[in-house]
């Protein structure tokens, strides 16, 4: 299955920045969680997901993503099975029903979610190329991002439900829906949007309230960003260095070895620090679409579009909650946070991209 | 440029693909690729903002969050006396604290804390149980005792100073006490906090998210620095000799009728009265300064400088002051003492022994009212008044003693007539015993009334002076002359009147004695409760010290409750311990070979004077004065005849000077000479009564 241009034109340098990312990450939680006693805890826990996640990764670039593809809506109708079955009976943690425990484990269908919903669709708009004009295609596509998204957002999971949002958009943009539907469904989307605020849980409007006026509860919705805010100005240019960082330590940062974990980067190493944590992602992002670009079919450019727009979506949330330009809508930061879920799905994600790029030139 | 090809070549691939048809294909991948890097600017932006332009801000915000400060309290200072004795020191002790949060097993802790602490279990419980990050157990506590505790979760010790006092009780209304945590309370400790208190340092350390102190994060941002040391002007051997003698004042019990009683208080003070400094101030009764908690408010009360008596016969001295300072007596005026019965308008004045003629002199020394009554009658109520403010009465005398009274003294306007006379006899105004020893000091000293001084300097840890304290004049109040007629009269006191009981042997004592009924319940004046008082100076004629007692309701008969009896023993006890502590050699005081050849006025009582005695009598000068310098004092024996003894002038009229030096010297005379040759003429004239230390003059001259 594996022929030779196949591994010649495997991306070496995507590979080698994920697993820095990878490898600077559990450092980053060894740092955000360490206790005297138990300080090794979460990173060898966070290894051995790496470990699942780059096992993933191969599955997501050995199988040709066409053949995978023609797989997406069982993979779709599992996902939105294992979704329904996590509201009816998952674990719940932290006042979210978001986990399935599998035995010694717990996995959390709404991150396959993302994958499974890019998978889909780069196969309903594949199929459908050049008649995508018609609105009960568009329709169509819409129904099977709106599914699973009401599902995760019952969870409640906000964060991942809203990124299904701007993936959906940058997948039609890219198979070629014009753009005056495109418009339409972003002008649709701002009217709707303030009705469903009141949609919204108690914390979670408590959250966009002190989002837009950060200063209203700095010891209760508003804590969690106000101390990721002084954790990261306090960083300055370089940053207090690894492991002194003292929000950190103090454990004046709540959440930062998932949806904070920024904090901590930040306060470590400083603007230069995050500034190449940013420059990393942007080199996978810029890989990304490189690779829609180059890719053989619609397919394919769909695919690492859409894995793309999601990476994108997840940093700029998770920064943006940290530096205060999002509302704390809980993201995790794909490959640095804590959780195995996320590392999997994220890296099972780049594994395609890689598919896509390798067989960019074989028919 | 295989790489170059490659992309192109892609986007073609991907322009191909897109099944608009047209060539928007390439045009959307930069528009989603631009849009997904306009979300990194975003943030790129704002991470410059925050990091970058409000990273200062946010870095003190971050540094300051959980970052708690502890005062470091500063050692305070010692207080030494005049000779570098300590009085008040600090020592290190630990204080027990506990961090609840960290306790793990409460009831095994509290158990062992009690166990070594004592106190009540169910207390230190619920210290160990409280919801407050840090929480005292018990302040400084001993050492050893500390260390017994052991290791226990969440308990631990800080070190810090305690005060202690050496000496106990000694001088501890002088000095006060400090409290827990090294703030002056009372006495000097509170006057001198300011230098004694020394700077507290500050030591900060940060506190996580949950209340737990991270010790890698503490740092000293300030050390303390110790306190100012201060050197009193009291000397501890003469504090020690006064609360000796006063704990037997105060002890001593009487069998009188209502069964054993005690005395309800007693208050002395020694003084140097040529500058002012208190060598020695204690009353009873006393608190032991490092249990005040133990002391009652009574016990802790500087009764010198708070409490306000009735000074009785002592004030006398004050009216005779201002009768012969304003030239209306001369010491041998003779006064009328109506035989111990004298009507004034509304009221009659009682002497205690009726007298008929009494000179100004006795007046002051048999202590007659109706005398006084008299030398008050020439005198304005405004002179009065003013003599007595003069002296320091009616206002605070300055030594800034916490807790110092001004005494009552009504303005003359409101005084009755009959007020006049009795505040003459020191009835009707109101004094506190440091201002009755300023005024006896000003009498001592020559006439200048000098502020009570307590501290000598403030030294700083290596002993050098950063202040120190000069002696100071507050005012002139009477002229020397007068100071030394009134002393003459008080030497008589001691010597023949009210005051014999204070008699030091060896030296001359000057004082008067006080005895005030207390105003009882009705408004009317006790019978049988007494403020007792002497107050006194000696040397008499150079004196060192100025000594107050006074003793509040002597529980003992009427008859025996004149100051002279209660007071004057205690006194003199404590004034001979101390003229030999310090050195002071005595005199001889017997008056009768003074009275040879000089009667009726005493002056200086010196070694030559009695050796002119002997002199007189057939020994020799020489080894007379030989036996003074063996001995403390010498006890020269004499008989009737010896005090009849006339001493007449020598006749030295032809004599060389060296000759006539050698011709008067065992007169003790103090010679002058004028001109030069042989003696001439002489004053005294030859067979004249002469008595020692007398001038005499002689004129030579050349012929």
């Amino acid at each position: 299955m594996i022929e030779r241009n196949l591994i010649r034109n495997f991306d070496i340098w995507l590979f080698i920045v994920t697993l820095f990312l990878v490898g600077v990450g559990v450092a980053v939680i060894y740092s955000a969680t360490y206790q005297a006693g138990e300080e090794y805890d979460y990173p060898l826990r966070q290894l051995s997901w790496a470990g699942v996640g780059f096992a993933a990764l191969f599955v997501g670039l050995i199988v040709d993503y066409k053949k995978l593809d023609r797989l997406a809506y069982l993979f779709y109708i599992v996902n939105v099975g294992l979704l329904l079955l996590v509201l009816v009976s998952g674990k719940v943690v932290l006042g979210a029903q978001r986990w399935l425990s599998l035995g010694t484990f717990s996995f959390q269908p709404s991150e396959l979610s993302k994958i499974t919903v890019i998978m889909v669709l780069a196969r309903f708009l594949g199929e459908r190329k050049g008649r995508l004009d018609n609105r009960w295609c568009l329709s169509g596509a819409f129904l099977l991002v709106f599914v699973p998204m009401i599902l995760v957002t019952q969870q409640p999971d906000l964060g991942t439900g809203l990124v299904l949002l701007p993936v959906f958009l940058a997948l039609l943009y890219i198979a070629g829906v014009p753009r005056r539907y495109l418009w339409k469904l972003v002008a649709v989307g701002l009217v709707i949007s303030p009705f469903l605020f009141f949609l919204l849980k108690d914390y979670q409007k408590s959250r966009l309230l002190v989002f837009l006026n950060p200063d209203a509860d700095p010891l209760g919705a508003g804590y969690a960003t106000n101390q990721a805010k002084i954790a990261i100005g306090s960083g300055g240019l370089f940053g207090k260095g690894w492991l002194s960082g003292t929000q950190t330590q103090l454990r004046f940062l709540p959440e930062n070895r998932t949806d904070f974990i920024f904090a901590t980067v930040g306060e470590e190493f400083g603007f230069v620090g995050s500034l190449l944590f940013l420059g990393l992602y942007a080199f996978i992002i810029m890989r990304g679409i490189q690779i829609a670009q180059q890719a053989k079919d619609v397919t394919g450019a769909l695919l690492a579009s859409g894995i793309s727009a999601m990476l994108v979506l997840h940093v700029f949330v998770n920064v943006g909650m940290a530096v205060g330009t999002m509302p704390v809508v809980g993201l995790p930061l794909p490959l640095i946070s804590y959780g195995g879920s996320c590392m999997v799905t994220t890296l099972f994600s780049i594994g395609l991209l890689m598919n896509v790029r390798m067989r960019r030139f074989t028919f | 440029m295989k790489r170059q090809a490659q992309k192109h070549k892609g986007t073609v691939e991907l322009r191909a693909s897109v099944s608009t048809g047209d060539m928007r294909g390439k045009y959307r991948g930069i528009i989603l690729f631009s849009t997904l890097m306009g979300f990194f600017l975003i943030l790129l932006i704002r991470l410059a903002a925050v990091q970058l332009v409000q990273g200062e801000d946010l870095r003190e915000k971050s540094d300051r969050q959980g970052r708690f400060n502890v005062e470091l309290l500063p050692w305070r200072g010692t207080i030494y006396d005049r000779n570098g004795q300590e009085l008040a020191i600090s020592v290190s002790a630990d204080s027990v604290c506990v961090r609840p949060r960290s306790v793990e097993k409460p009831d095994e802790a509290a158990s062992r804390l009690v166990e070594v602490l004592g106190g009540d279990r169910a207390v230190i419980r619920k210290k160990l149980t409280s919801n407050r990050p840090f929480v005292w157990v018990k302040r400084k506590v001993e050492k050893q005792r500390a260390a017994m505790i052991g290791d226990i979760p969440g308990v631990g010790t800080i070190e810090e100073s305690k005060r202690s006092y050496p000496g106990g009780y000694l001088a501890s209304h002088l000095i006060g006490f400090a409290g827990m945590d090294n703030y002056g309370l009372e006495g000097i400790e509170l006057l001198y906090d300011r230098y004694l208190r020394g700077v507290p340092g500050c030591l900060s350390s940060k506190k996580d998210a949950r209340g737990r102190e991270t010790a890698a994060l503490r740092r000293t941002d300030a050390a303390a620095r110790e306190g100012r040391a201060l050197v009193l002007t009291a000397d501890e051997v003469i504090q020690h000799i006064v609360e000796r003698e006063l704990d037997k004042a105060y002890s001593t019990e009487s069998s009188g009728g209502n069964g054993k009683l005690r005395v309800k208080a007693v208050t002395a003070i020694v003084m140097r009265p040529q500058t002012g400094e208190i060598l020695a101030l204690a009353n009873r009764p006393t608190f032991d300064p490092a249990n005040v908690s133990f002391s009652t408010f009574d016990e802790r009360r500087n009764r010198a400088v708070t409490d306000v008596f009735e000074p009785g016969s002592s004030f006398k001295i004050i009216p005779a002051a201002a009768a012969l300072e304003e030239k209306l007596f001369q010491p041998d005026d003779m006064i009328f003492c109506e035989n111990g019965s004298f009507r004034v308008p509304g009221h009659t004045i009682h002497d205690v022994h009726p007298y008929n003629w009494l000179t100004f002199s006795q007046v002051v020394e048999k202590s007659s009212n109706i005398g006084l009554a008299k030398i008050g009658d020439g005198l304005s109520k405004m002179t009065l008044y003013r003599y007595i403010r003069q002296f320091g009465f009616g206002e605070k005398t300055g030594c800034d003693l916490p807790g110092e009274t001004s005494g009552l003294l009504r303005h003359p306007k409101r005084w009755s007539k009959l007020c006049k006379y009795t505040v003459c006899f020191g009835q009707g105004i109101g004094v506190n015993s440091m201002q009755l020893v300023s005024a006896f000091s000003t009498i001592a000293n020559g006439g200048v009334l000098m502020r009570p001084m307590v501290v000598r300097s403030v030294i700083d840890s290596d002993g050098n002076a950063l202040r120190r304290f000069e002696p100071e004049e507050r005012r002139r109040v009477v002229s020397p002359g007068t100071a030394r007629a009134l002393t003459e009269m008080l030497v008589k006191v001691v010597e023949s009147g009210t005051g014999k009981a204070a008699q030091v042997p060896g030296y001359r004592v000057a004082g008067k004695t006080g005895t005030a009924q207390k105003v009882g319940e009705n408004g009317s004046y006790s019978h049988t409760r007494f403020v007792s008082s002497f107050v006194g100076y000696v040397p008499a004629y150079k004196p060192e010290i100025a000594i107050l007692v006074v003793v509040d309701e002597p529980f003992a008969k009427p008859s025996r409750c004149y100051g002279g009896r209660v007071a004057g023993p205690v006194f003199r006890r404590i004034a001979a311990q101390t003229l030999k502590y310090l050195g002071i050699s005595p005199e001889d005081t017997q008056r009768r070979f003074v009275e040879v050849g000089a009667p009726a006025r005493s002056t200086d009582c010196v070694v030559s004077e009695a050796a002119s005695i002997i002199a007189v009598n057939g020994s020799s000068y020489y080894k007379a004065e030989a036996e003074f310098q063996n001995r403390e004092y010498v006890v020269i024996k004499h008989d009737e005849d010896v005090e009849r003894v006339q001493v007449h002038m020598p006749d030295v009229c032809g004599l060389t000077m060296r000759e006539v030096v050698r011709r008067l010297s065992p007169y003790g005379l103090k010679v002058k000479f004028r001109g030069s040759g042989i003696a001439a003429s002489q004053s005294p004239q030859a067979g004249r009564a002469i008595r020692p230390g007398a001038g005499c003059v002689v004129t030579f001259s050349r012929q």
